[in-house]
């Protein structure tokens, strides 16, 4: 491995919530691929929630309080790295907007500043290559609002699928339109959360992909839970875990 | 009504006053990239504008000084127009004989000095007189259009002059006055421009830079782009819905 | 036009039931979003564009005060008279006044969404006087007795057959055809006999400007060329802040607005009108109103975050772009602007206490940020407004109404857990070990509605991250 005085060394990573509780095997994929992508990563004690669920539904003090207590426990300036477009683009964009009128706002500004999504971080930033070892499969790709529109790092996604040569790529009708969740929007507006995740179902089905990859756990859990109870095919995958599975050495 | 303006003097007085209270900072505009506004030669002015006018249905003729009136003989047989509406006194650009100043003036090339005016109203008139080429009528816009009304809607098509022409948008510039009036180009079914070419602008913001149109607007402007439409059921693009169904431009060059 | 309370749950489900509406909606917005992407097919040119518009209209925000006295004072000097309404029912008084002095009874009109937020013709017809709408769309609605479903394309809700019938049963003398150009040409042929007749002429505006006094209007059909050009008398509706303060602001924010809106280079007409017909010219009204209604904007320009709700051009992309309102349509909303745009505007201009739970009705999905042309934040201002349905010291009208003990202590609770590593711990471990056997009531009762209850993993990423020996600090 040649350093690289561009990249850095060491790395934190941030979890997320529903990584922590419902795919902690996606947060493990994701700490590999760092590693193995050359980088030391370190995962601190006691990180919970971005906060986004408060933010967006009315209760941005709740929302700081949570978010404060993330921020103290990245005291290092490491880049930060999340699996996930939706918690980087909370912790990256709103930030800097939820503690606007904080005297610590500068700080804060500075902490958004090293946060990275996974992909993103992979391919800007470690320039990674991958090997695939897997068997001819085809997929299609989800975008999430937020990987797609805040952070802006879908091409950074697919260029990874893109390196796994036994992967073929199919495109999905509305790849960028919202799948319904929407984090609280699913339970407070649950009618037309569903009408929007049968349409992201819907066309997922119609491309005969195997499996759906996405970036976000909130979409996946979505799409999921209603491929599951629609008795759909469709299963879905996270990028972190789908992509280590194809290239380690077991 | 004397009631009424004192209400909408205190609604005035109030409105303002709240809106001081605002604290919205203006930002400063983002500077204008050089690549952005390229200017056209003429001859690509002209062809944009044609194919942009063909794109929204409009009919474009290529033409020059002095066989526009042929064309124009061609367009009232051909659509069977048995009336038509003039103005016996408009040159090309709206001004009688304006044009042929201005080429004195700006080229002083021999061909040029010698290129004759061209009068709309007049030029339609010698033709329509001494070739006795058409049974198509003209009509002109004698009275005002509380009077003129019942004819109006009678009229076949309408020939009027414009101010000049945007390429990039594919509009012409409408430029109504007494002796061209505003409803000319609407009610007729059918509305014929005379564009003359060096008039033609890459832009809408040159048209309004170079026209100086912040100096002083007329009445009334109108830019036009193709004739009237509507997809308004089920995005159907229908043309001819209450404004002109054809639109049909000659540029003169 | 029935006036039903509003009820937003009971009208999404109502919408979400009518397959027709959900068929006709896709099929419309997909293609104009896909017009609009064909037209605007270089990135960069674009998005210098929107900054260019953005700040023109932040900048005609930050001078609105005097940008108003300045376009009064020259539309008085070109004979243009000036009105101001604070409320739509002084706007609505104003607009009757003016007909009634001079004995009006045949009124023709154009397209205008301020005339819709005035409700203005319900409020003449109560006064003896019809107005005929004449955009197509909006007579195809006025026929039907609905109101518009979209800021655009007024009757985007409506197929052919269903228009079909309406002129089958409305318009005497029409054989039933579903041929869209017959349907227009019968439109046409109706709607000229009024033209011709009519005494005055009511419109919207797109834009005003200042220096010179001219109002701006942008359409298609010509029917707005001839609501203003034919009746003796035009009377102008306008929110007062659509105003500009030079003629060369008008050609990027035209060209944002046609392109958004339809994905049009350019629309068939943009009408410029500076004064009503002068001596010697034959046509054109011989007097022409401009009615300037406030109805609360005055008061949302005074919040510094919310004031860029008045930067909209009312393009209707943000609907097109939403997938919300591609899935209940325009009526849903309840009030006049539907999409995200009457998302934020609604609440302020209604209160959030009348407008329930409309503010929830957004994934924050960022599509409508990402394509408005002048750069409005709708996402940050749904969250702000959502934020004073919520607080009692927010500065939107009926802020707190949307208050319960219930949900703040939740949150409260929700912010104690994530804040405390302990309770999070063992929040997680209550959760791998019972989460499964959780009723699914309340918000997991929703979820559940159409998707499987969700399981939580054995093992928390903390638990695995230690077993693995990764790095904690």
């Amino acid at each position: 491995m040649s350093y690289n005085q561009n990249k850095p060394d060491t790395v934190y990573f941030f979890g997320t919530c529903l990584v922590e509780g419902l795919y902690p095997e996606v947060g493990m994929a994701a700490i590999k691929l760092l590693s193995k992508a050359g980088v030391r990563v370190v995962f601190p004690r006691g990180q919970t929630c971005c906060g986004q669920p408060a933010y967006n539904s009315g209760f941005p003090e709740e929302a700081k309080k949570v978010a404060r207590h993330q921020i103290s426990l990245f005291p290092e300036d490491h880049p930060i790295v999340v699996p996930s477009g939706s918690c980087a683009g909370m912790m990256k964009v709103h930030y800097p907007i939820l503690f606007a009128e904080e005297p610590d706002q500068s700080e804060i500004a500075a902490f958004s500043e090293r946060i990275f999504e996974l992909s993103e971080f992979l391919v800007r930033i470690m320039e990674f290559r991958l090997a695939d070892l897997g068997d001819p499969v085809s997929v299609t790709w989800h975008s999430s609002c937020h990987a797609a529109r805040e952070m802006k790092v879908i091409e950074d996604s697919k260029s990874l699928l893109r390196q796994l040569h036994n992967v073929s790529l199919v495109d999905l009708e509305n790849e960028q339109q919202c799948c319904g969740f929407g984090g609280t929007f699913s339970v407070k507006q649950p009618d037309i959360s569903a009408a929007m995740v049968r349409d992201k179902l819907e066309a997922i089905e119609k491309t005969g992909a195997s499996e759906v990859i996405s970036g976000d756990c909130g979409c996946l859990l979505n799409i999921s839970g209603a491929a599951e109870y629609l008795k759909s095919s469709v299963k879905c995958r996270h990028l972190a875990e789908f992509i280590w599975e194809r290239t380690h050495e077991s | 009504m004397k009631k009424g303006w004192i209400v909408t003097k205190q609604s005035r007085d109030k409105i303002l006053k709240n809106l001081n209270r605002s604290q919205v900072l203006h930002f400063p505009f983002p500077a204008e990239p050089d690549n952005l506004e390229k200017k056209l030669s003429k001859q690509d002015r002209i062809s944009l504008l044609k194919q942009n006018l063909e794109k929204v249905r409009a009919e474009v003729r290529l033409s020059n000084r002095t066989e526009w009136v042929r064309e124009l003989v061609d367009i009232v047989e051909s659509k069977n127009i048995s009336k038509l509406l003039y103005s016996p006194d408009v040159g090309l650009d709206g001004r009688i004989s304006g044009l042929w100043h201005d080429a004195v003036k700006i080229d002083r090339l021999k061909t040029r000095l010698y290129s004759p005016a061209v009068e709309i109203g007049a030029d339609i008139r010698k033709t329509w007189q001494a070739d006795n080429i058409t049974d198509t009528e003209l009509v002109e816009y004698g009275e005002e259009i509380e009077i003129f009304k019942p004819n109006l809607f009678e009229i076949d098509a309408a020939i009027t002059s414009t101010k000049g022409a945007i390429a990039e948008n594919g509009a012409l510039i409408l430029w109504p006055d007494e002796k061209e009036p505003r409803l000319m180009s609407l009610v007729p079914p059918i509305h014929i421009a005379l564009v003359e070419a060096s008039t033609v602008k890459t832009s809408f913001a040159e048209a309004i830079e170079c026209g100086k149109w912040s100096e002083g607007m007329p009445s009334n402007v109108v830019l036009v782009s193709g004739p009237s439409k509507t997809a308004d059921i089920e995005l159907v693009l229908a043309f001819g819905v209450h404004g002109p169904k054809e639109l049909i431009v000659i540029i003169v060059d | 036009m029935s006036h039903k309370p509003f009820n937003f749950r009971k009208n999404v489900r109502e919408a979400l039931d009518n397959k027709q509406l959900r068929g006709n909606l896709r099929f419309a917005m997909e293609t104009m979003i896909r017009n609009r992407k064909n037209l605007f097919n270089d990135p960069e040119r674009l998005e210098h564009l929107r900054e260019t518009s953005s700040a023109i209209r932040s900048k005609s925000l930050a001078l609105l005060p005097r940008l108003l006295e300045k376009l009064e004072q020259n539309c008085h000097q070109n004979g243009i008279k000036v009105h101001w309404a604070e409320t739509v029912d002084q706007g609505n008084r104003i607009v009757l006044d003016i007909l009634n002095s001079r004995n009006v009874k045949r009124v023709v009109k154009g397209k205008s969404m301020v005339s819709e937020e005035m409700h203005l013709n319900r409020f003449l017809e109560k006064n003896g006087i019809k107005p005929l709408e004449s955009d197509l769309g909006e007579y195809i609605i006025q026929l039907a007795g609905e109101k518009p479903s979209h800021i655009i394309v007024p009757a985007i809700h409506k197929n052919k057959k269903e228009i079909a019938e309406l002129f089958h049963k409305h318009i005497p003398d029409t054989p039933y055809t579903e041929k869209v150009e017959e349907l227009n040409a019968i439109a046409r042929k109706v709607l000229r006999k009024h033209f011709y007749e009519a005494e005055a002429g009511i419109s919207g505006v797109n834009m005003a400007v200042a220096e010179t006094g001219t109002l701006c209007l942008v359409e298609n059909e010509g029917n707005g060329r001839m609501c203003t050009t034919l009746p003796q008398i035009h009377i102008a509706l306008m929110g007062i802040e659509k105003v500009v303060e030079k003629l060369e602001e008008v050609p990027p924010l035209l060209e944002l607005l046609t392109g958004s809106a339809t994905g049009q280079r350019m629309t068939t007409y943009f009408n410029f009108i500076t004064s009503p017909r002068k001596p010697g010219e034959k046509d054109g009204p011989s007097e022409v109103h401009l009615v300037l209604l406030d109805n609360g904007r005055s008061t949302i320009m005074a919040d510094k975050q919310l004031y860029e709700t008045l930067k909209c051009i009312r393009c209707g992309t943000c609907l097109n772009h939403c997938p919300v309102y591609t899935r209940i349509g325009g009526h849903a909303y309840g009030y006049v602007y539907p999409g995200p745009i009457g998302t934020i505007l609604t609440p302020q201009m209604e209160g959030v206490d009348k407008t329930q739970s409309l503010p929830d009705a957004s994934s924050l999905c960022n599509a409508c940020a990402e394509v408005c042309p002048v750069k409005i934040p709708i996402p940050d201002l749904i969250r702000r407004i959502r934020n004073d349905s919520k607080s009692s010291s927010g500065k939107t009208k009926g802020s707190g109404s949307g208050r319960s003990l219930m949900e703040s202590a939740v949150w409260k609770g929700w912010a104690l857990m994530n804040s405390k590593p302990e309770l999070n711990r063992l929040g997680m471990k209550a959760g791998s070990l019972f989460g499964q056997y959780l009723p699914k009531t309340g918000p997991l009762g929703k979820w559940c509605n159409i998707r499987s209850m969700p399981v939580p993993a054995k093992k928390t990423l903390h638990m695995m991250a230690d077993e693995e020996g990764v790095d904690r600090d």
